[in-house]
């Protein structure tokens, strides 16, 4: 199980639903990413340091300045950009039936070059 | 993908010219031997002590070679763009049951010199934690909700926990690549005992950026930290002759370079897209999970056509360093296991051919030490088995005398011997000649250190020996290591476990002493070199453990290196953060618990 880091002392007062709140979390953070959601998750669960300048409460309740606004929201904890990437498995000792395959590729190659007449000419023909 | 850019100066040159520096010196040492071992007759032993013989010295002459080529070669300008990166990057901190403190202080250190750059924000911070015991988990989970908060880094500091450590280190990071990879241009993969400083990285993101090829950049890092005997001769060998060591491995490498799985800059697309490693069949230690990931990381993403590069001018990249012998050992245990695997993919498709000789190289790391045993233990025997001199050989009607070989034998011996010894003292008159001397403590200091530091490697190279050998027998019975307990913070070792790691040499090097003395006299004074540091091993190990032989070295300005004089800026940084943290107060307003996964 994976778990990141997600903390909280539970909701306390409904946090702000003023979507302009987001808006300036994601600013902030520079994280156009986070969903409202997410957001809304986080500030409900007050995922935030409370020693900051500006009290929690405060902060939920849209006061503050930016400057301060911006300090309680650097402390957020907040989930890290989910952006996968495939990693495939290569197989670095494949059995020897595909690790020679180009070879017995080019042995035919070879082989068909040699000996163009006998496999354009059908079976019957030559046997006749 | 396929990378695209330009195509820099062929390494093949230098590489033919190594190899054939290194094969001319093998053959002569091979001759000579081959002279010495013929005087009293010639049996099937002698072709198996030649056999020996050749391979330990072309392993000598690889080592000698690099020394001499990074003299040689500089390492050519790197490309670097100018400016405000264009990626973001990720800054990795892997750990797995770590103490905690240290690494949290380290990690603040970075942040804190990356923090001081215009272009802080391009960076983010993970610590990818595979801790499996709760209490050590407890504790990375508070120290970072210190860390965020002091730093105010919401948004740009993470932390993510995987319960059970599948695929150990190189799994942690592809849980990270297979999460948030694609969020970031590049990773800077670190260890839990990595520092940089945030000017380094920065410069590697512009050297990456200036080349569009470029999939792995790694830096040189110096050993920091060490205040044990041991410890204070690593930093030593490492500051003085590391750099030059580096720029010969870069010199012959060239685009097929090195990766130590740490203090390197990764593209991230390239290397999820190339070094994702199927477990190989069966199972350990040959079977299972590819354990030195980063060798055959580093050849995956050569075979795609993306470069690895080892730049040995970035400076500002530090790691820590087993502090005593016993820590070494067990550190080269684990290292030797993952390297002996490598041996089941030295026959991948599509390597490239220098990469396979990368592969191989870390193979004979190992296996050198056991071959040079078997060479001891076959010249031992040898004597006991040879042919009686043939006195009248039929042809003349006087005595053939067999003809004395001791002045080849010595030639040989200090053959053998300036290859250990000629690179390093070219490098000491390459740093007094160059006004560096200063930095290890002046030239009288610099002369003197180097002597201790010859005759003090020359002593410990047979404990070095036998450790690799009981570290390759057990890799191939399957044996667990099996090492004493005795980690103490300051890195020095209690005298019972030295004895404890190391009582079976002692033995070992007794009965070759008495064996010597009984049946092959006349090889007792060749034996004693590397029979008398084994009688004397626990003592050895004890004594190089000392913190306090370490600082008497320090006071009089032996075994000094740069930053004896003038520290690292970002250690006293880390040393501060680690003050810091232990002084303050737990964040009481989030210590709740820890959820599930975030959507």
């Amino acid at each position: 199980m994976i778990s990141h880091d997600k903390t909280g002392t539970g909701p306390l007062l409904a946090p702000c639903d003023n979507g302009s709140v987001y808006e300036e979390i994601r600013h902030v953070l520079k994280r156009p990413d986070l969903s409202d959601g997410v957001l809304q998750q986080i500030l409900a669960e007050r995922r935030f340091g409370a020693d900051t300048q500006l009290g929690a409460d405060a902060f939920l309740a849209g006061k503050g300045l930016a400057e301060e606004r911006a300090g309680v929201i650097r402390t957020m904890i907040v989930p890290p950009p989910l952006h996968r990437l495939d990693m495939p498995a290569h197989d670095l000792e494949p059995p020897l039936s595909r690790r020679f395959a180009p070879l017995a590729a080019r042995w035919r190659r070879a082989v068909h070059m040699l000996r163009p007449q006998m496999k354009r000419t059908p079976a019957p023909v030559r046997n006749r | 993908m396929q990378p695209a850019g330009s195509k820099v100066r062929s390494a093949g040159p230098r590489r033919l010219a190594m190899v054939l520096a290194a094969v001319c010196l093998t053959t002569a040492a091979s001759f000579m031997f081959a002279t010495v071992v013929q005087s009293d007759g010639f049996d099937r032993l002698d072709v198996v002590r030649i056999a020996l013989m050749a391979v330990a010295a072309f392993w000598l002459a690889w080592g000698g070679c690099i020394a001499l080529f990074g003299i040689l070669f500089p390492p050519d300008k790197a490309a670097a763009v100018t400016g405000r990166p264009q990626g973001r990057t990720a800054i990795l901190m892997p750990i797995y049951n770590e103490a905690t403190g240290p690494v949290f202080a380290r990690l603040a250190a970075i942040m804190k010199s990356v923090d001081k750059l215009l272009e802080a924000d391009c960076f983010h911070f993970y610590i990818l934690s595979d801790t499996t015991r709760a209490d050590v988990a407890r504790e990375e989970q508070s120290a970072y909700r210190g860390l965020l908060l002091r730093h105010q880094a919401g948004g740009r500091l993470f932390y993510r926990r995987r319960e059970q450590n599948i695929g150990r280190k190189a799994g942690n990071i592809a849980d990270f690549l297979e999460t948030s990879g694609g969020a970031y241009e590049y990773m800077l993969v670190l260890d839990a005992d990595s520092l940089m400083d945030g000017e380094t990285i920065v410069e590697m993101v512009r050297r990456m950026e200036a080349d569009p090829r470029l999939g792995l950049l790694q830096s040189l890092p110096q050993i920091i930290g060490l205040k044990t005997l041991y410890g204070r001769l690593l930093q030593f060998a490492t500051s003085l002759y590391g750099p030059y060591f580096a720029r010969g491995l870069a010199a012959v490498q060239g685009e097929e370079g090195t990766f130590w799985g740490h203090n390197a800059l990764i593209r991230t697309r390239a290397f999820a897209a190339s070094c994702g490693m199927a477990p190989l069949q069966g199972k350990p230690p040959f079977g299972g999970h590819i354990l030195s990931h980063d060798t055959v990381e580093a050849a995956l993403l050569a075979r795609d056509g993306w470069k690895v590069r080892l730049d040995p001018d970035l400076t500002g990249s530090y790691e820590e360093a087993p502090a005593n012998m016993v820590d070494y050992a067990k550190r080269d245990r684990r290292w030797c296991q993952g390297n002996l695997q490598h041996s089941r993919i030295l026959a991948a498709p599509r390597l490239k051919f220098w990469s396979r000789i990368s592969i191989l190289q870390g193979i004979f790391a190992y296996l050198a030490s056991p071959i040079w045993f078997l060479f001891l233990l076959t010249s031992l025997t040898a004597p006991l088995v040879a042919p009686p001199p043939v006195y009248f050989d039929g042809y003349s009607p006087f005595p053939v005398f067999p003809h004395p070989e001791t002045a080849t034998a010595l030639a040989l011996l200090f053959g053998l011997v300036a290859l250990l010894i000629l690179p390093k003292l070219l490098l000491v008159i390459r740093t007094l000649t160059g006004g560096n001397a200063k930095a290890f403590g002046g030239p009288a200091r610099l002369v003197l250190s180097f002597v201790i530091e010859i005759l003090l490697t020359s002593i410990l190279a047979p404990i070095l020996m036998m450790f690799h050998c009981r570290s390759v027998m057990q890799v191939f019975v399957g044996a667990d290591s099996g090492w004493p307990t005795a980690d103490r913070d300051d890195g020095s070792l209690p005298l019972g476990a030295a004895i404890s790691a190391t009582w079976w040499m002692a033995l070992t090097g007794a009965a070759g002493v008495a064996f010597s003395h009984y049946y092959v006299p006349e090889l007792f004074y060749w034996l004693l070199p590397v029979a008398l540091p084994l009688v004397f091993a626990p003592l050895l190990v004890w004594m190089t453990s000392s913190v306090m032989l370490g600082e008497i070295s320090r006071r009089l300005g032996l075994l000094a290196v740069p930053f004896d004089a003038r520290p690292v800026a970002i250690a006293a940084e880390m040393h501060s953060a680690l003050l810091e943290s232990e002084t303050e107060e737990k964040p009481s307003d989030m210590s709740g618990q820890i959820a599930g996964a975030v959507a």
